[in-house]
């Protein structure tokens, strides 16, 4: 066995293992999925283009917790925690597997179900546009894309997972809610601040607003995810069992 | 192989388990862990595993340090919990294949041996076993791995009666000079004439850590028709007494890690100052004044 911090052998076997013991989960989210549509009375929506994305949104948001519930559980986390493998190793094997392979998978899934559409019904604007996933939808390329929305949007599981040792997905809601309060908060402190003293106009040229606008959609589409995957990251080397 | 340097290890800010803890573990012996409840046994196999970071102090396992979890460092330690993490629900034979290439000298023969020798069956999904069969499987792939340092957290509980026979037979053949195993227990009777040295856990300290012949040469072990004041521990049997006590005549006598236990209990400062800071046995005052001590409080009561 590789002696070093990253082994593609390595990480290639955690990942198979990894797969393995999550087996059970994944094929209940896609017979999820498969139940949700097969039961729902707008039948007619099943096949048409962009049906798939909150399910599947919804499913990379929740997937880390299903995944790593037990992550530094004193008892079930203990063979995990044990398996010779580095803390960069096991954190890489979790980002992808719950960021890339589920996710793309999922995408996969829709495309191939939205081709059975298209040949029950023989109409190709029922495709689903799976390409289309990856290509922007504002300003900032792929980073708008509704690809990166739902694993940015995931970047919060991965956090929570990482952070909380127990009631992860309660406790990563509730840091959410904090965060946003305090944000609006902040917020509104900063507004009336400048308006009452004069210095913040109370309309605004369009350059201005457009740049605000810009460097938030940065920080929170692009900064705020990479910051969470890299606290999560570090946070993981610091968890006891 | 284990060196242990001032530890200090504390759950919260109030609950301290250990404090300035000093252990020195070698190779090429199964040393048995005992303690009461609560002293922190688990803590200690914890820390030396990795799971558990220490809040002082140094902890050198294999010239690594636990904390850090390295990939290599895995590679050579195998920790058995108590409580095994359910559900595996998977097969023994799933479960080998699965964890086993993560082990460098993970060996088919001997986990085939150990699976005849413990008469268990690999294709049985493991949650599905009884408590003892899982324990079995896990101790039958934790012997396999051939780590280097083996941490095992009560291996026999749960276990029948001839497979704690079985257990005994298959650590002691593992055994070698490269290896330490070091096993949590309560169940002393269990591992009698296997655990040597033997090492006893007390809040914050260390009252034993000493090879079964040390033990020998300073107390004595056996049967009296009557009880005596320098009896150490004592407890009363068919025709007698079975007593721990001081060795004074240099006679040999075969350890009874229970009564051993017991009498470390009720004499915590004569055995740390004994086995730990090395004072001399044959310093009859000491030890008299000791006894005279126990016999006071007692005599209040």
């Amino acid at each position: 066995m590789n002696k070093c911090e990253f082994s593609i052998q390595r990480f290639g076997l955690l990942l198979k293992t990894e797969l393995r013991r999550n087996q059970k989960g994944i094929l209940i989210f896609i017979g999820m999925i498969l139940a949700l549509y097969a039961i729902s009375p707008l039948g007619n929506c099943l096949f048409s283009t962009g049906s798939f994305m909150p399910y599947i949104g919804t499913i990379a948001f929740t997937l880390p917790f299903v995944f790593y519930k037990n992550l530094f559980n004193s008892l079930r986390g203990v063979t995990l925690g044990m398996l010779p493998a580095s803390q960069s190793e096991k954190f890489l094997v979790m980002f992808v597997l719950c960021t890339l392979v589920v996710p793309l998978g999922m995408l996969v899934f829709a495309w191939i179900v939205s081709l059975i559409g298209v040949g029950l019904t023989g109409s190709v604007d029922m495709m689903f546009d799976f390409l289309g996933q990856f290509k922007s939808t504002m300003h900032l390329g792929f980073f708008d894309s509704t690809f990166w929305s739902i694993i940015a949007i995931q970047s919060i599981s991965i956090w929570g997972v990482c952070f909380f040792k127990s009631k992860k997905a309660g406790k990563t809601l509730l840091s959410i809610i904090g965060f946003m309060v305090f944000i609006s908060i902040v917020g509104s402190l900063y507004g009336i601040s400048h308006v009452r003293f004069g210095r913040f106009p109370l309309y605004m040229e369009d350059y201005n607003i457009n740049r605000i606008a810009y460097i938030t959609d940065v920080l929170l589409s692009v900064v705020l995810p990479v910051a969470l995957w890299v606290w999560g990251f570090f946070k993981i080397r610091r968890q006891q069992y | 192989m284990i060196e242990i340097k001032d530890l200090s290890f504390r759950y919260g800010k109030h609950y301290t388990v250990f404090e300035q803890l000093n252990l020195n573990l070698k190779a090429g012996y199964i040393y048995g862990l005992l303690g009461e409840n609560g002293v922190g046994k688990t803590t200690l196999l914890r820390l030396l595993a990795g799971l558990r970071f220490p809040d002082e102090g140094n902890i050198h396992v294999m010239g690594y340090e636990p904390r850090r979890r390295q990939a290599e460092f895995l590679a050579d330690v195998y920790y058995l919990p108590e409580v095994l993490d359910h559900p595996i629900n998977i097969s023994l034979n799933e479960y080998v294949k699965l964890y086993s290439p993560f082990y460098p000298r993970f060996s088919h023969e001997q986990l085939a041996h150990y699976i005849s020798a413990f008469g268990i069956n690999p294709n049985q999904k493991i949650a599905k076993s009884s408590h003892g069969q899982q324990k079995k499987a896990m101790m039958c792939f934790a012997l396999a791995c051939n780590t280097r340092l083996l941490l095992l957290d009560e291996p026999t509980n749960g276990m029948d009666i001839p497979s704690k026979g079985i257990f005994r037979r298959l650590i002691a053949s593992i055994a070698d000079d490269d290896k330490c195993i070091l096993i949590s227990t309560h169940q002393v009777r269990d591992l009698e004439n296997l655990i040597d040295p033997i090492i006893i856990l007390e809040k914050n300290r260390i009252l034993l850590n000493n090879s079964v012949e040390e033990i020998t040469r300073k107390l004595w072990f056996g049967r009296t028709p009557q009880k005596s004041d320098k009896d150490l521990y004592r407890e009363e049997c068919v025709g007698g007494y079975n007593i721990v006590g001081y060795n004074d005549k240099q006679e040999e006598s075969k350890v009874d890690i229970e009564m051993l236990f017991n009498a470390a209990i009720e004499n915590k400062g004569l055995f740390k100052r004994l086995f730990i800071d090395g004072q001399n046995p044959e310093s009859r005052s000491d030890f008299a004044s000791e006894m005279q001590k126990r016999l006071n409080a007692e005599s209040q009561k």
